[in-house]
């Protein structure tokens, strides 16, 4: 019956709980109501899924241990939230399953990636927290640029961040979801060594917008994870927060420092006292963050007037921006025109469905998965665990890729 | 009953992985399963986690196939590894086994698929055949340095040690062939494109009755074609 409380108590769906852990829907009815006890092989990921401890759950399934009440996992007390939907809930769980696997990996292939540890810890220990909000997330900015050696050169970040990330061990997503959420960070992988995980929803979103969520998401990751489990960020509104402006503030100088607008301002010939729609394409373009994020940090910088900045915010730049880069294409022809250049990385290869969810697969992490097997480190069934596919979908997306494994009889 | 020096011992399991039991199920031939375990004691036995997976695939991609997996199950055609199945096979300390297992499995489990990591686990363990279609599986694990209890068995071999012992005919073989390829799993290539009957000479039979005469291949074919040979014990 403890297993029942504590999957009540994260609002999901017992059915798609079911779906995510593989098991028929009337097999984990039985686990939830005790008529089975919860096999032990289970317990690792359903432990990594949660967020509760596997003791924990090995005294569920035992019926000893706590009142159902202390057993409820930290992370989903903020998921309960009225303003989340069930595909909230259920992308995180589907997000957090993905962890377990990469924590698997990790293990096969020996490399566990946790350079995020030293350098969030590093950020942390310099930020005078009692100073303003806005100066804690510059500050950070700035270490976290210099510390990971993105302000060389003094150019935007925006292409570079997701690699960044990955080489920090920070699990990065980007898939739609039809939700109010915006964006959200939290932790992945065991719960004695998490992993921090941001997500940026795509669904309507554009590159630009994405960047700006990603590296506000990664805010929160360095300041508010510790403490919070998770961090959500909502399209309706925008909070006030002390944690919520010190990521804004944090975003902000990430992707466009002031060194960095001179600098564009130089290379392209800019008058920030005359900017037309063409020059603002030009530093949305290079910037790789939206308009109204660019002018605001202008703005903040000095280089242009409030009345400026509400005029050039009026601007319409679009055109003149989808001429410039491909990142202005929506996500659809973006993908298209991706795939025609690395066919087996577009996001369709990547989807993998879960019952009524769906989740882009970073392309990363498939080439680890396939790197693996091609390396005789995992079997084919496993890679098809791992990305969550059944094997002949596996097979028929990536057995172009493989080469050098067994081939089943 | 204590074996004649000489004279071949049946395993008292043969355990089995999501995979070759699906193919049974699939196949909807049961009658080999239920004479190992009616005249050789053989019973035929799953890890708790190959029953969950193979309960959920079967389910999700052959939910006419259900009742034909809720048989094999409610009739103890096959088993679920648990103290009392072991116990009821001569094993002492069937819960240290069943940690041991456990324990075995979730390590295997990091490089090959959860059912197959379990069935090869306990296979390993308890000292018994295999039954396991999945050679990559077998694969990575020797490459890995484990060693895997052989003789591995595939669903065919089942099949065609049902003719042997003649309880079923070609016929049947026939029709369980049809079945698999009509569910588009994979066949062996040697009955790929011919029946099974016809392909016998290319296929080594690992699991022989001890007093019928021989089918198929009279040398190992391929690496893992190791033999094992059985007797009835119903007289």
């Amino acid at each position: 019956m403890i297993l029942k409380n504590i999957i009540e108590s994260t609002k999901l769906d017992p059915e798609f709980c079911a779906d995510l852990l593989g098991v028929a829907p009337d097999q984990f009815e039985e686990w939830l109501t005790g008529v089975r006890p919860l096999p032990r092989f289970v317990i690792p990921e359903i432990s990594s899924i949660l967020g509760i401890t596997e003791k924990t759950l090995l005294q569920a399934s035992t019926g000893a241990g706590e009142s159902y009440a202390t057993l409820a996992p930290a992370i989903w007390y903020k998921l309960r939230d009225s303003k989340l939907v069930q595909a909230d809930r259920e992308m995180v769980a589907l997000v957090r399953k993905l962890g377990y696997y990469m924590d698997q990996l990790a293990a096969v292939r020996g490399e566990k990636l946790r350079r995020f540890e030293p350098l969030f810890r590093s950020i942390r220990d310099r930020v005078d927290r009692t100073a303003p909000p806005a100066l804690q997330g510059k500050g950070a900015a700035r270490d976290f640029r210099s510390m990971t050696d993105l302000e060389h050169g003094q150019v935007a970040i925006g292409e570079w961040i997701r690699r960044a990330l990955r080489t920090l061990g920070v699990l990065t997503l980007e898939s739609p979801l039809k939700s109010a959420v915006e964006g959200c960070a939290f932790s992945v992988g065991s719960v004695s060594g998490p992993t921090p995980c941001v997500f940026a929803n795509s669904y309507k979103s554009t590159w630009f917008r994405r960047n700006a969520v990603i590296m506000h998401e990664v805010g929160h990751a360095i300041f508010d994870l510790e403490s919070e489990q998770i961090s959500i960020d909502y399209t309706t509104d925008a909070s006030d927060e002390l944690k919520d402006q010190r990521a804004q503030a944090f975003a902000q100088e990430c992707l466009v420092p002031k060194s960095v607008l001179v600098q564009f301002a130089n290379r392209f010939g800019l008058k920030w006292g005359s900017i037309s729609a063409a020059n603002l394409a030009t530093l949305v373009g290079y910037s790789h963050v939206e308009q109204r994020l660019v002018l605001r940090a202008a703005y903040d910088s000095e280089l242009i007037s409030a009345e400026q900045l509400e005029a050039y915010g009026a601007l319409d730049c679009a055109s003149e921006l989808r001429e410039l880069t491909t990142h202005a294409l929506s996500t659809r022809e973006y993908l298209r025109k991706q795939a025609v250049e690395m066919p087996k990385w577009i996001a369709e290869n990547r989807n993998t469905d879960l019952g009524r969810r769906s989740l882009r697969l970073p392309s990363l992490y498939v080439g680890q998965v396939i790197e693996a097997l091609n390396g005789q480190q995992i079997s084919e069934s496993k890679a098809a665990e791992m990305l969550m596919m059944d094997r002949e979908t596996f097979v028929t997306r990536f057995g172009s890729l493989i080469g050098g494994a067994e081939k089943a009889a | 009953m204590t074996p004649s020096p000489g004279l071949p011992q049946n395993p008292a399991l043969i355990v089995a992985d999501t995979s070759a039991l699906i193919q049974i199920v699939v196949s909807e031939e049961v009658t080999p399963l239920r004479i190992l375990k009616q005249d050789y004691s053989i019973q035929l036995a799953v890890h708790e986690a190959v029953e969950t997976e193979i309960n959920w695939r079967v389910q999700k991609k052959f939910p006419e196939k259900r009742t034909t997996l809720n048989k094999l199950f409610s009739t103890n055609t096959v088993g679920v590894l648990d103290k009392a199945l072991l116990s009821q096979h001569g094993y002492k300390s069937a819960p240290a086994l069943l940690e041991q297992i456990d324990v075995l499995g979730e390590r295997f489990s990091l490089r090959i698929g959860r059912g197959e990591a379990y069935a090869h686990a306990a296979g390993n363990i308890l000292g018994v055949p295999t039954l396991s279609q999945d050679l990559a599986a077998i694969w990575e694990l020797i490459n890995d340095g484990v060693a895997v209890q052989r003789p591995i068995l595939r669903a065919f071999d089942l099949l065609v040690f049902g003719v042997q012992a003649a309880k079923i005919d070609w016929d049947a073989c026939a029709k369980a062939r049809k079945q698999l390829l009509k569910a588009k799993e994979g066949i062996l290539q040697c009955f790929r494109n011919c029946s099974v009957e016809d392909g016998i000479a290319h296929f080594y039979l690992r699991l022989c009755d001890a007093d019928a005469p021989l089918l198929g291949a009279s040398q190992p074919l391929e690496p893992f074609d190791d033999r094992i040979f059985v007797r009835s014990v119903s007289g």
